[in-house]
């Protein structure tokens, strides 16, 4: 081969080689760019099943309160509260399929407590060891007694773990 | 111009085109933020669930009266409400004297403060509370200038449903 | 010269073959991963609107919702969906749903299952390409012409009486499922049914004989028999099964089998368990606390009879109807005691 034709050759090569790496930058940008979207969607998915989990937990029927079967919206009847704990402790893998890694829990705001009354309920707790990412929902609800008919003030609490 | 000179202005051309739009790319893809699915539940949901809630609470120390019926005592003469109650924690914040009574009017200012205190308070949520008829305003608790969650709840406050008292309640962030 | 001419000239085409198959390869593997990455991307999109929807269904009851989707092939089964091959559990979700979605379009359907306290919602999902016939004959016009009423009006769903079963067209539907309330549930159903849909995959065409009553009210229990196409006739499906309340005969008629139909009124009954707890736990409770009359209102001896059978059809169903119809009287029971409690003026059982 000529020396014309080796310097064509490097050229070709050169020219190949430049338009084989501005691909690869260009690939890796692009890469960049959709695990950056990846990453967005990863994010508005963990934020739809926190909203979901929150959505299950105030709408249990094991919780909900009722009017001959008619739901009563934003409401949880104190003397299922008192029921459930054990239920779904009981019955925790059955529940993981609803609440996965979650904390549910009760907590009676106002009329202020009397001595000795009960506040604080704790329905669900399975928090992993280690988690990524922890999101909390407050979900004001009344507490209802059915015996004295009265709704109280309470916050039923969904803090959800993403592993 | 030269022929040289126009090619390499060409070629810049090229490169801003292809710049800009990278720089397009960039901003609405890898800079987009995600969509904030819970704060927009968590508002919404906050927003109603506090106010039906709040005024559905019954209180044993108003004869068993809920909320909604305290605010509509108070706004039928916010000078001179008929129901009293006999709330310690409301006694204390007014410093009434010894055998008086909370007014429904200073029941519903000190509970509904108490309540959005310990609950959007305490989680660092602005809010603001109005209760107004069209004539007075009956509480006023907080502000939340920006970006809000707004819920109205009109309670009626004559038969003829003409005089209306309106609830609302905006959280923010 | 002119052999250094020939050697450069080959030279440079194999150096062009090259290069050209490099970019050709790379290209090639770059739009591979691109596909595969989509695919997954718009099985994630769908998965994403299922669970939606699967929790929309337990919030939500007496909602129809039409939901657009990319084409894209659906699988039930009892347990779990597949979308393509990417599958995803439906957990403790009571669906009925056909074995396959092929459509663009799927129609939910949710319903809540009361006995007589909510229990659980079912999610009915189907596709308006799926054909639902509803076959009755004298006996059972009204109780026929009442389930279909009470299907949503979004399906395709058609009501034909027995007599004029052989006018029927193919309109070129992927699936067909026969509802027939005709005689008694062991008959086999007529061929002439079959007589313009011949042509289809057997798999494709299935029925139900449903005893859903005589009168315009579809009965609360009731026996049921699921058929499948067999060359030009039925063929019978083992054992036979029941329904309790009329969501679990709606769960029948989307359901592709009988094996999906039971596996999901398992699961309905095992929440039944929970829930029965639940207002036992509430009603026991309630009994303390009250002096008489309340307290006899809230004896808990039915909803302990409630939370036996729930769990005795966790593991038997489908065993006898009987079971069925004795949880049927303990529901009326249940029902005639939150009523006694509320003209006593007592708490509510539910």
């Amino acid at each position: 081969m000529g020396k014309k034709s080796q310097i064509q050759m490097g050229e070709s090569i050169a020219i190949l080689f430049i338009f084989f790496v501005l691909l690869i930058f260009g690939f890796v940008f692009y890469m960049n760019i959709m695990k950056g979207s990846a990453k967005v969607e990863v994010e508005e998915n963990i934020q739809l099943k926190a909203v979901g989990i929150a959505q299950k937990a105030s709408f249990l029927p094991e919780l909900q309160c009722s009017e001959e079967n008619v739901r009563v919206e934003d409401c949880i009847d104190r003397h299922k509260l008192e029921a459930v704990h054990n239920l779904l402790s009981e019955n925790n893998i059955y529940y993981f399929d609803i609440f996965e890694f979650s904390n549910i829990s009760v907590r009676k705001v106002y009329p202020f407590p009397e001595v000795g009354e009960t506040i604080d309920w704790e329905l669900y707790d399975n928090v992993p060891g280690e988690f990524t990412s922890k999101l909390s929902t407050f979900i004001p609800v009344s507490l209802f007694n059915s015996t004295t008919k009265s709704y109280d003030f309470g916050i039923l609490a969904v803090e959800v773990y993403t592993k | 111009m030269r022929k040289g000179q126009m090619e390499v202005m060409g070629l810049a051309i090229i490169v801003i085109l292809v710049s800009v739009s990278m720089l397009f790319a960039i901003s609405f893809v890898v800079l987009k933020k995600p969509t904030s699915y819970k704060s927009e539940f968590t508002q919404t949901e906050l927003a109603s669930n506090m106010l039906s809630t709040l005024l559905e609470t019954t209180i044993p120390n108003c004869n068993d009266l809920n909320m909604k019926d305290l605010y509509k005592d108070c706004a039928i003469d916010p000078l001179n409400p008929q129901v009293r109650c006999d709330d310690p924690g409301c006694w204390l914040n007014y410093s009434l004297g010894v055998g008086e009574q909370c007014t429904s009017c200073e029941f519903i200012n000190y509970t509904t403060q108490v309540i959005l205190s310990e609950t959007l308070g305490k989680w660092n949520t602005g809010y603001g509370f109005i209760a107004r008829t069209s004539t007075d305003t009956l509480v006023s608790v907080g502000r939340c200038p920006g970006v809000k969650k707004h819920k109205i709840y009109p309670i009626p406050i004559d038969p003829s449903g003409k005089n209306i008292l309106d609830v609302s309640l905006d959280v923010c962030n | 010269m002119k052999k250094k001419g020939v050697v450069e000239l080959h030279f440079n085409w194999i150096f062009v073959l090259i290069a050209g198959a490099v970019i050709f390869a790379f290209f090639i593997t770059i739009v591979n991963k691109q596909r595969e990455f989509s695919e997954i991307k718009s099985s994630g999109t769908i998965i994403t609107n299922l669970e939606s929807i699967l929790t929309g269904a337990q919030v939500s009851t007496r909602t129809v919702n039409i939901i657009d989707m990319p084409k894209v092939d659906i699988g039930f089964e009892c347990n779990r969906y597949f979308i393509g091959s990417v599958p995803k559990q439906i957990k403790s979700n009571v669906v009925f749903a056909p074995g396959l979605l092929k459509g663009k379009t799927m129609i939910t359907w949710t319903t809540d299952w009361n006995t007589p306290y909510r229990v659980t919602n079912f999610l009915y999902i189907t596709d308006p390409q799926l054909r639902y016939i509803i076959v009755f004959d004298a006996s059972t016009e009204a109780v026929a012409k009442k389930v279909f009423d009470e299907l949503p009006k979004e399906i395709s769903k058609e009501v034909v009486d027995v007599a004029d079963i052989g006018d029927l067209v193919d309109k070129n539907n992927y699936k067909v499922k026969f509802v027939f309330m005709v005689n008694d549930v062991n008959n086999v159903p007529t061929a002439d049914a079959l007589s313009e849909l011949i042509d289809m995959a057997d798999k494709d065409v299935t029925a139900i004989n449903v005893d859903a009553g005589t009168s315009n009210v579809i009965q609360s229990t009731g026996e049921m028999r699921f058929f499948k196409k067999h060359g030009n006739g039925w063929m019978a499906v083992n054992p036979i099964t029941y329904y309790l309340k009329q969501e679990s005969l709606f769960g029948a008629i989307y359901a592709e089998d009988i094996e999906m139909y039971n596996c999901a009124m398992k699961k309905a009954f095992k929440k039944l368990g929970f829930v029965s707890k639940i207002y036992f736990e509430r009603s026991s409770s309630l009994e303390t606390y009250y002096g008489s009359p309340c307290s006899t209102q809230h004896d808990p001896t039915h909803l302990d009879s409630m939370i036996s059978y729930a769990d005795d059809q966790l593991e038997n169903f489908p065993d006898t109807l009987g079971d069925l119809e004795t949880m049927n009287s303990i529901i009326t029971n249940i029902k005639d005691q939150n009523h006694n409690a509320q003209l006593y003026s007592c708490a509510l059982i539910y």
